[in-house]
């Protein structure tokens, strides 16, 4: 059997036809095999490529996102004093742009850098730049405004401070005083002295000085074209000017209810020289001042905690 | 991975020289008509140099190659086309000897899991745990495979037996 089956089953052979067949078969599906394993091979690679370029996209947009949330300023802080500079602060309390609204405030800004500093010492930088470009005279009479612009209370409260602390330390590193006046006002008031080519912080002071003269003479205009060039003294006195003239007016009229605050007030605003935190008055002139306010209408977006020192 | 162009025709001339016969001859002995045995023949060839296994030895790579020879008849066979459409003809057989082709008609009528253990063991002289291994069987049902193989062969062979030592 072992033999006979081994013998008969040696006749059953591939054929040469059937070999060749399978050889060229096999050639033709390698070949094409290890093409195709070529081109998964590049075509991981391809998408290894194509990954890592969509991670480098993304690396580069989130960086963009970074450096747009870094550049983006959300609150502004104006300084006039007459040259009037706006400084744009980000999010993290940096300033990121320092621009002139006048001739004078570009002269302050060239020379000297203060973006991509803390406000502080921005506002130190600037008003030190202006100190020695001759803007705060000697004799004390300067007024230096500041003005926060920011929607947030917090915000514009730590700006103010911070602004403050920058310009006292400036003006006492050069030997020189000035009146550091400091308010806060809403973003929208902004856009407003923007059309107006003023800062917020001149627009505010010369509303005031509107809104004073108004309180003694209803029919008062204030030609804001007129105020802009002048520097901010000159409309400070203005302003103290109305003030005094509404207070004698109001003493004049008297006041039953609130003769000692009104007093009070009326000793702040006549002593020049020595002008202390006036934003606790109640007095007749105050209160008329709002009236007057409302009266002219619009212009409720005046912030009321303003105060004024004067610094020696 | 890669592969020479060169290298892999090496390949393919070796194996088919040395397995082209062994994997016809199961191709043969399960499914008999030609055009099947040609794609069962590429397809085993095929997923040897596909696979490009590392065989222990040359003995570890033909039994490699029966055993897919084997699965590979036996999917043709389980399919449609061979149950219902396939006209089973008996092909030809190349041998001038009466009696071999006789007994080769025998072995090929038989049923598949007498084929399988008949050829392994007469042919490629496995041995029992050898052929359980391959198969995939217990050895003992191997054992009653090769027995009813030859009872089923003597019997079909009608007292033609003692012409061979079973």
């Amino acid at each position: 059997m072992n033999t006979r089956f081994k013998s008969a089953l040696n006749h059953v052979k591939a054929n040469e036809d059937l070999i060749n067949k399978t050889e060229e078969y096999l050639r033709d599906t390698l070949a094409k095999e290890q093409i195709s394993k070529m081109t998964e091979f590049n075509k991981w690679r391809m998408i290894g490529m194509k990954k890592f370029a969509i991670a480098a996209c993304v690396a580069l947009l989130l960086l963009g996102g970074g450096f747009k949330a870094y550049a983006t300023p959300l609150s502004y802080v104006s300084l006039d004093i007459n040259p009037s500079v706006e400084l744009g602060v980000n999010a993290l309390g940096l300033v990121v742009t320092a621009e002139g609204y006048n001739e004078d405030g570009k002269a302050v800004l060239s020379g000297v850098k203060a973006t991509g500093i803390n406000v502080k010492k921005a506002v130190h930088t600037i008003v030190d730049s202006a100190a020695h470009k001759g803007f705060i005279e000697n004799d004390g009479s300067t007024v230096v405004s500041l003005t926060a612009e920011t929607d947030n209370d917090r915000t514009a409260a730590k700006l103010k401070t911070e602004a403050e602390a920058g310009a006292d330390e400036a003006l006492t590193e050069n030997g020189k005083s000035a009146e550091v006046n400091s308010d806060n006002v809403a973003l929208a008031r902004r856009d407003e002295a923007r059309k107006l080519g003023i800062t917020p912080g001149k627009l505010n002071l010369i509303q005031k000085l509107q809104a004073e003269l108004q309180a003694s003479d209803p029919t008062a205009t204030v030609d804001v074209e007129t105020y802009s060039d002048k520097t901010v003294k000159a409309i400070m006195l203005e302003i103290k000017e109305a003030r005094q003239a509404i207070t004698d007016k109001g003493a004049a009229i008297g006041n039953k209810d609130n003769g000692a605050a009104s007093n009070k007030d009326n000793s702040a605003i006549n002593n020049k020289d020595d002008l202390t935190a006036n934003n606790t008055n109640k007095g007749t002139a105050n209160s008329k001042a709002n009236t007057v306010r409302n009266n002219a209408g619009g212009n409720n977006s005046i912030n009321d905690s303003n105060h004024t020192d004067i610094k020696q | 991975m890669e592969v020479s162009q060169f290298e892999n025709d090496d390949k393919i001339g070796v194996a088919l020289q040395k397995y082209s016969d062994t994997v016809y001859r199961i191709c043969f002995i399960y499914l008999r008509n030609s055009p099947d045995i040609d794609d069962v023949f590429q397809e085993v060839f095929l997923k040897l140099l596909q696979k490009n296994l590392p065989f222990e030895s040359e003995d570890h790579e033909k039994a490699w190659l029966i055993r897919v020879t084997i699965n590979q008849c036996k999917d043709v066979v389980k399919g449609f086309w061979w149950k219902n459409i396939n006209l089973v003809e008996n092909v030809e057989l190349p041998l001038k000897d009466s009696a071999e082709n006789e007994l080769l008609q025998v072995v090929l009528s038989l049923p598949q899991k007498y084929k399988d253990v008949i050829y392994l063991y007469y042919y490629e002289e496995y041995t029992v745990p050898q052929m359980a291994k391959l198969l995939k069987r217990n050895e003992n049902t191997i054992y009653s495979n090769l027995h009813r193989a030859k009872g089923l062969l003597k019997q079909k062979l009608e007292g033609k037996e003692h012409e061979y030592s079973f």
